[in-house]
């Protein structure tokens, strides 16, 4: 077959109209259908925050009384941790580059993996319409704790329903991943054939599959007695508040590896191609996202140091944390050790990797000392652990997705994004976001504590700061966003590998055709990073 | 336009992968019940004698029958397999409508039983499980939660099987491939292995 | 030639399909024909071919299972002074009923043993998830 392939329609021309999207089965289609959606939900979510930090701009009532920003911070959890960290990089570019990397032209379901994003519509509406209905927005924090969540007037019922959905549409993206992952690899394509990204939605699949129905019941579990009216998780009526705890960090805590897994896998993928070497340790990260995600499930209890779980039980989950960190910490290792004497293109996704490892590390560090039973008694629900999911939720997810944003900005739309406004939209970021949450840190060491909208006034001039870092963050970005989309006119025209990278999807056209190869992928013997040292 | 066979691509025909997906979804049915075995654990731990005292107000008679009945039900639907894999597909579809039939009267008798409690106010929020004790109030809840959940997967579980015989008729399910009658197949069976847990969780604490 | 009308030996139906994707404007009909008329994909690892569960065996593990389960009931009823004892013969027989049901009746014997393992798998993290959530209350 000769090189000079008929070059084939991308797939936004094969077919148009509003109908050929939304009742599409193409994986890219779907993905992007996801990259739409979750980015306005990630939006109202980002407003949400602002809101709260301009509350907490000077103590005493601001902008909101207490109920409202019980509310808003409710809805700024629920809205950014079901509607847009969970789904996130597997519904986006899991779900637009899964089948290219391992060299296919769809995943095992296509039509399940429709129904998965209607499912996740529709979640999102029922989480909206809580706005709007009845007592408007529940008031519990998204972890809907019960008794409060059984006794609150707000709509904690739809929320909770919508929470429910939305779980059932991510197992169906993982159910679907894993099968893609075992049936439709290339021929040649061996298990450690397979790149890092689709090592890492494999483990983090699993993690969708079998923690996400412990929540499902719970939900339903809350349902049945706010409708019924009774107790299961009631004191007064003989049940207990801690087995719901039990069971909502069950799912929960591996929940937080559905989010991060996949970014660690970006990261992967990043790494090599700036750094032009083969990525160091392949296999260990490989198996370490297994283990992430294996040992994440015997984790939960760390969530319940404080709410009153026996001594023993506390010691074993906080030894099992420290467990945890050792495969965090290999993959970070591995990272660095990548860019050690790499030839390195210092692009805006790389900036943003490193910056993921940065803050990641924070993050991650920060864990450790509220994953100690003696330093978490201290520290539990103050702006210390806010400030520490942050680092590791935004620092190092939605980093790693604005990363990613860039890195496959070609391969998605055709054209290239301007990189100087790029790099500057970083440096906002990046600035804005360590203003924003690094003082939370400081703040919860010295005992301020969270989910209230006052505090003592000594705690002011670090919580300016941080409202102030948030307006930093936000314009940078709105900076980077405007860059993206102006760039899908006035870019030039993608090549097929802007970037050098060695995985499947750079074989393909800017944007790929329907099928995502016009002549058969060729799949490195050596690996999917074989840049040449 | 591509100008090669794909021969790993999504679109073609693979019953393994079919199958495995299906598994994996019994996988999700079965960790849903699992959180609600784990309530139901817990709660019989700290309330072992409430959950004694209240299992004798359930009619072991009745569970033994409905035990009987849906493990027939799940034998006649693995035979309907062996059938369409002979190519007998009027047995086979003999077989699937009895199973459909088993369910009807698993239902059946599970109304009986469940009427029988509403009579005495046990259901969640009536007089007479309002007077109970925490622990028995614990366990009438369960018992109607986990019971009233599968029952709901019986029924999911009988629609399912009658888009199979609708898929035989049409012959789209056939002797050459027969997987979403197998997978209706495993749905069933999932049923009835969850039935086999709560029968002697709730119906034989003695 | 497979024993069901559908399907095609391997090297014909290669050759049929080269000679579609020579007119690259059949590709689209080609993935149709793959997916309607190809018999199943098959990869390393999956059953060579269908096995069939005879009636007689079928009928055979319906007899076990009924066995074993007037045996809980009669533990249960006779029992009544060994309450323990009696709800670990209860799961335990639950548990070989299971067994029975998933490895015949769902006829995860004769499958692609990678469904056994996953299989075992979920069924071990639920035990985890209640030994864990168990040692809370067992030390209060
Ligand atoms: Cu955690």
């Amino acid at each position: 077959m000769s090189t000079a392939a008929i070059q084939s329609k991308s797939f936004y021309e094969e077919k148009k109209g509003l109908k050929s999207w939304i009742f599409s089965t193409d994986h890219k289609r779907i993905g992007l259908l996801y990259f739409y959606s979750l980015g306005s939900f990630f939006l109202v979510g980002v407003i949400l925050g602002l809101l709260m930090r301009l509350e907490l701009i000077s103590p005493g009532e601001t902008i909101m009384k207490a109920k409202t920003y019980n509310q808003v911070f409710t809805l700024h959890g629920v809205i950014m941790i079901f509607l847009f960290l969970i789904p996130s990089v597997p519904a986006v570019f899991g779900n637009i580059f899964l089948p290219i990397m391992i060299g296919t032209d769809d995943v095992a379901f296509p039509k399940i993996n429709l129904l998965s994003w209607w499912l996740y519509v529709l979640g999102g509406l029922f989480a909206l319409s809580t706005l709007v209905v009845g007592d408007g927005p529940a008031d519990t924090g998204w972890t809907f704790y019960a008794p409060y969540s059984v006794k609150t007037g707000t709509n904690v019922s739809l929320a909770v329903f919508a929470a429910f959905i939305l779980g059932f549409s991510s197992i169906l993206t993982g159910l679907n991943f894993i099968v893609t992952i075992h049936r439709l690899r290339h021929p040649k394509m061996g298990w450690f054939k397979m790149p890092l990204f689709p090592w890492a939605l494999y483990a983090t699949a699993w993690i969708q599959v079998l923690a996400t129905p412990i929540i499902g019941i719970t939900l339903l579990m809350i349902i049945a007695e706010r409708v019924f009216g009774l107790g299961l998780f009631d004191p007064s009526l003989g049940g207990d508040p801690i087995l719901y705890q039990h069971l909502f960090w069950i799912y929960s805590h591996p929940a937080v590896y559905i989010m991060v897994l996949p970014a660690m896998g970006l990261i992967s993928e990043m790494i090599p191609t700036f750094a032009k070497r083969p990525i160091f340790g392949y296999k260990a990260i490989a198996y370490s996202s297994m283990a992430i995600a294996f040992i994440g499930y015997f984790v939960w209890g760390h969530h319940m140091f404080t709410s009153g779980m026996s001594g023993p039980a506390r010691v074993i989950f906080s030894i099992l944390t420290f467990l945890v960190a050792v495969p965090s910490a290999i993959k970070t290792f591995n990272w660095v050790a990548t860019l050690y004497k790499g030839s390195i293109l210092i692009k805006t996704p790389l900036l943003f990797s490193m910056a993921f490892i940065f803050q990641f590390l924070i993050g991650g560090l920060t864990g450790l000392v509220i994953g100690a039973l003696a330093t978490d008694v201290h520290l539990h629900d103050t702006y210390f652990v806010v400030g520490h999911f942050h680092y590791v939720m935004f620092g190092g997810t939605g980093f790693a997705m604005f990363g990613a944003m860039h890195y496959w900005y070609g391969k998605i739309w055709g054209k290239m994004y301007n990189e100087k406004m790029a790099q500057i939209s970083f440096g906002f970021i990046f600035v804005g976001f360590n203003f924003l949450y690094f003082p939370m840190l400081i703040l919860g060491l010295m005992g301020m504590p969270r989910r209230y909208y006052d505090y003592l006034p000594e705690f002011t001039t670090l919580n300016v700061i941080s409202t102030v870092g948030s307006w930093v963050m936000v314009l940078g970005i709105i900076m980077m966003l405007t860059n993206l989309i102006r760039s899908k006119k006035r870019g030039e025209k993608a090549p097929k590998d802007p970037w050098g990278g060695t995985t499947l999807e750079w074989q393909t056209s800017s944007p790929p055709s329907l099928h995502n190869f016009d002549t058969e992928p060729i799949v490195p013997e050596e690996g999917p990073y074989f840049h040449k040292v | 336009m591509a100008n090669f066979v794909m021969v790993n691509s999504g679109h073609n025909r693979d019953d393994e992968a079919d199958k495995l997906g299906m598994w994996l979804f019994l996988f999700t049915e079965l960790l849903l019940f699992g959180g609600l075995f784990l309530v139901y654990t817990i709660y019989r731990y700290l309330n072992a004698d409430a959950f004694l005292h209240a299992s004798y107000e359930l009619n072991v008679i009745m569970g033994t029958v409905n035990t009987i009945v849906l493990l027939t039900s799940s034998l006649t639907v693995a035979m309907s397999i062996t059938a369409i894999q002979k190519g007998d597909t009027k047995m086979a579809l003999t077989l699937i409508w009895s199973t459909i039939a088993f369910a009807g009267v698993f239902l059946v008798i599970k109304y009986f039983e469940w009427t029988a409690k509403f009579e005495h106010g046990l259901f969640p929020g009536m007089e007479h499980y309002n007077m109970l004790e925490p622990g028995e109030k614990l366990f009438f809840f369960l018992y109607f939660f986990m019971t009233g959940f599968h029952g709901l997967h019986v029924i999911i579980g009988g629609i399912i099987l009658l888009f199979v015989i609708a898929a035989i008729r049409k012959g789209e399910t056939n002797q050459g491939k027969f997987i979403f009658l197998e997978n209706g197949a495993l749905y069933w069976h999932l049923v009835d292995l969850i039935w086999i847990f709560l029968f002697p969780l709730f119906y034989l604490i003695h | 030639m497979a024993p069901c009308g559908f399907n095609l030996d391997i090297p014909v139906s290669t050759i049929l399909f080269n000679s579609l994707t020579q007119n690259p404007e059949l590709r689209t009909l080609n993935l149709i024909i793959m997916s309607e008329n190809n018999k199943s994909r098959y990869l390393p690892g999956d059953p060579k071919e269908h096995h069939i569960v005879s009636y007689k065996f079928n009928i055979g593990i319906w007899v076990g299972l009924i066995i074993l389960t007037i045996m809980t009931v009669l533990v249960s009823v006779m029992g009544i002074n060994l309450v323990a004892f009696s709800v670990i013969t209860a799961l335990i027989i639950a548990s070989a009923k299971a067994i029975v049901v998933a490895n015949y009746f769902m006829h995860l014997k004769y499958d692609n043993i990678l469904l056994k393992i996953l299989f075992g798998i979920t069924m071990l993290l639920f035990i985890v998830f209640l030994f864990l959530t168990a040692t809370d209350y067992i030390t209060r």
